[in-house]
């Protein structure tokens, strides 16, 4: 009787199957575990990660080391994925010419068209046209209100104002006459004087009518037809906010101007192609199908894509002692993103959605070196190690332990750094193959369109559902249902969106709503997960026809996502695919396949234990 | 029936439990943070008791279910809602933060806390947009600008 471990050591969790062989008989399984792996997989720091999950295997039981008497690790997919993300357009606002940035407490109600004057000048200007007047941040808003009041009984007409301060409903409230007020404008000081502008504030819960629409614009100033071109970019930058000002500059305007993002060269085995970032994802990915099969792809050096992949093929030159040289960059995937970034020439730190580019890279070689981290956990632990099996292999043995599967089958792989997909048919012949784009760049994804600038609550946003904090007693998740709590909630929470991870509610400072931020959540995914198992499974399904396979399982972390699987499977249903979270030995779910499946391999090779197929060595694309 | 009659009944507000001396120059801002959010408050006397429970009874009358109790004297202040356990009221203004910004950011919360708005703590902005950690000292623009010449000088390379 032998107590044997298989140990999977990937990109983001080491985990082990422990097993109980008797020769003439199936290998019992007596437990598994999982935990983070330490350092990049196929260094010798794994080994720390190793020894912590074989001692809580072994924990389990009851068991000791010493009692081991063998560890099979795997041959590990010699795969190294990086994400970079490149911004390709930017907003500014030329001359000054709009105020967007939609303050929560705007004052008074209406449209006002003047002349931009500042306070202090109002008592000094002729009272034969109307005024908008600029308050700055050193006046009291008591002193601001009497002193348009002043004007009003000189009979100067002030018919809108914008102000520094926080103070558009404390004013409007002590004025003779209401007024539209724009408030909470940083740079009232650049603000063009003199100048013909109009000021809008919406009732509550409405939103501008008139400056967001280019022909009331028109009407307003005075425009000719180029000039109402001109302004429908202003026009469109303030549909949906509660208030706006908009201010006749000679030339000014609001532009979404292009960012020059380098290249990336595609170079196939026949063909070779130039693709700039900037022209999107979709060229992009265009670009790579027409190249392919892709050899190798390369970016221009200063860009953060050219960085990237600087980075990524030292990673794996250091990792198997080859020179950069000879390492490349074999698979992207493109995305096209939003990123919030503050609009250039803004006056009251308006944000504005830029389009990015986010890429994922992937390098692979023929082997990482396995074998030293075998040695060191052998001289650890002091037991035989034995380094075995293709991945591949043992994923697909693994897999085949899900109740209800036979060949041909193929394993969907949705790991942290790449899609991995695997099939094997009648014959017991396996393909493979591993694609950049995974788990980690779904949640770069989240974090750049919800502008968090925070990776770690992104991935919590990924992984778990969201509530809205309605009262300090309840909140509302995601479907609608109220979950009531005993205690008050914290106030850090009230009134906020926030993600409900096992540490508790984590609040979200953003001012997005909550379906908004779900949409983002499910919308990475789909544009990472469901496209890219679609081109893995195209990549291995006989003759390239994904409605030839009849099962696929779903395993790796994001598999025990709450949400990609189904997601998946709604899009692979249209092939006549059945798809499906595996459930490893039946009581794992979609992990511990490629342990699982070491122990089956060794089992079967070393004791004659007949599977019902043949495994054959490696036929890879 | 004749009581009913009788009854008038109360104005929705928050009410604010002035709890010794009144000082003008700090119950303004308090006043000002409510008003700027558009939720009505109404002053009231209070004994100098237990800041706490003043704050709490305050907000048991208030048809608004949300009370304010401060001492000036001390340099305290308390936000209190209904619902809330007599001795855990939501927020607790200390000297430290006693001053202009201060109150007037209470104000804003009573009427957030109302309205069921995010609160506005000490190291926030406002204004929550989608926003990026800034980094201190540095403006953004000035990052951009460094950026567009170091740019500039590499194409010159």
């Amino acid at each position: 009787m032998m107590l044997i471990a298989g140990v999977d050591v990937g990109n983001d969790t080491t985990e082990v199957a422990l097993a109980e062989l008797r020769p003439g008989r199936p290998p019992q399984f007596l437990s598994s575990s999982l935990v983070t792996t330490v350092g990049i997989k196929g260094t010798v720091q794994n080994v720390t990660g190793i020894i912590e999950a074989l001692d809580c295997a072994l924990q389990r039981l009851g068991r000791h080391r010493s009692e081991l008497d063998l560890v099979l690790l795997n041959e590990a997919t010699p795969v190294i994925g990086d994400i970079a993300m490149e911004t390709i357009t930017e907003t500014v606002i030329t001359e000054s010419a709009m105020i967007g940035h939609n303050p929560s407490t705007p004052g008074g109600c209406g449209l006002g068209l003047g002349i931009t004057v500042e306070l202090g000048q109002l008592a000094s200007q002729p009272p034969d046209r109307p005024y908008i007047v600029i308050v700055p941040g050193e006046v009291d808003f008591r002193a601001a209100a009497a002193r348009i009041n002043e004007a009003w009984a000189a009979g100067k007409q002030v018919v809108g104002a914008v102000i520094q301060r926080d103070d558009g409903v404390l004013i409007c409230n002590r004025l003779h006459r209401p007024i539209p007020i724009v408030d909470e404008v940083e740079h009232v000081d650049r603000i063009p004087l003199g100048m013909p502008a109009a000021v809008e504030v919406a009732p509550p819960g409405r939103t501008v009518e008139k400056l967001s629409n280019p022909y009331d614009i028109a009407t307003l100033f005075g425009l000719t037809p180029d000039e109402t071109r001109q302004v429908v970019p202003v026009a469109r930058a303030l549909m949906g906010t509660r208030s706006a000002v908009v201010i006749k500059t000679p030339r000014g305007e609001i532009q979404e101007r292009r960012i020059p993002a380098g290249k990336l060269i595609l170079i196939g085995d026949r063909l070779k192609a130039e693709v700039s970032i900037d022209e999107g994802a979709e060229a992009i990915m265009a670009k790579a199908a027409e190249v392919a099969p892709l050899v190798e792809i390369q970016a221009e050096p200063g860009t953060h894509v050219g960085g990237m992949f600087e980075r990524v093929r030292r990673v794996m030159a250091e990792l198997t002692d080859q020179p950069v040289s000879a390492i490349r960059v074999q698979d992207i995937m493109a995305v096209d993103t939003l990123r919030p970034q503050k609009v250039l020439g803004g006056l009251a730190g308006e944000y504005a959605l830029g389009n990015a580019v986010a890429l994922a890279a992937m390098v692979e070689t023929r082997r990482l070196p396995m074998q030293r981290v075998a040695r060191k956990l052998e001289s650890e632990i002091q037991v035989a190690v034995q380094v075995g099996g293709v991945e591949a292999e043992a994923a697909i043995l693994g897999a085949l332990t899900t109740p209800g599967t036979q060949p041909p089958l193929a394993i969907v792989d949705l790991g942290g750094g790449s899609t991995d997909a695997s099939v094997i048919n009648e014959r017991g012949e396996i393909r493979s193959v591993h694609l950049a784009g995974a788990g980690d760049m779904v949640t770069k994804l989240i974090d750049s369109e919800l502008g968090l600038d925070d990776i770690d609550l992104a991935e919590k946003i990924k992984r778990h559902p969201l509530a809205k904090t309605e009262s300090l007693f309840h909140l509302r998740h995601e479907d609608g249902s109220v979950q009531f709590f005993e205690n008050a909630l914290d106030p850090r929470i009230f009134g906020r969106v926030v993600v409900l991870s096992p540490e508790g509610p984590i609040p979200i400072a953003t001012r997005e709503t909550l379906s908004r931020i779900a949409h983002v959540r499910t919308d990475a995914k789909r544009k990472v997960f469901v496209s890219n198992a679609l081109r893995a499974l195209q990549r291995v399904a006989p003759a390239g026809n994904v409605r030839l396979i009849d099962f696929v399982v779903l395993v790796g972390g994001s598999a025990e996502d709450f949400e990609i699987p189904r997601m998946i499977s709604d899009t692979l249903t249209e092939y006549g695919v059945v798809t499906g979270r595996a459930n490893v030995r039946g009581s794992e779910g979609p992990r511990n396949a490629v342990a699982t499946g070491l122990v089956l391999g060794y089992a079967a090779k070393e004791h004659g234990l007949s599977t019902p197929w043949k495994i054959n060595q490696n036929t890879n694309p | 029936m004749e009581n009913q009659s009788k009854h008038k009944p109360l104005k929705p507000a928050v009410w604010i439990r002035v709890c010794g001396e009144t000082v003008a120059e700090w119950l303004d801002p308090i006043l000002l943070g409510m008003e700027e959010e558009g939720i009505p408050a109404e002053l009231h006397d209070g004994a100098e008791d237990v800041l706490e429970t003043a704050a709490w009874e305050a907000a048991r009358a208030s048809p608004l279910e949300v009370g304010v109790a401060v001492d000036f004297g001390a340099q305290k202040a308390v936000l209190h809602h209904r619902d809330l356990p007599q001795a855990q009221p939501i927020l607790k203004l200390d000297s430290a933060s006693f001053n202009g910004q201060g109150l007037r950011r209470l104000g804003c919360n009573a009427a957030r806390l109302v309205k069921g708005d995010p609160l506005v703590f000490s190291n926030e902005a406002k204004r929550t947009g989608s926003e990026a950690r800034e980094n201190p000292g540095v403006s953004e623009e000035l990052v951009t600008l460094v950026a567009a010449i170091v740019r500039h000088l590499i194409g010159k390379i």
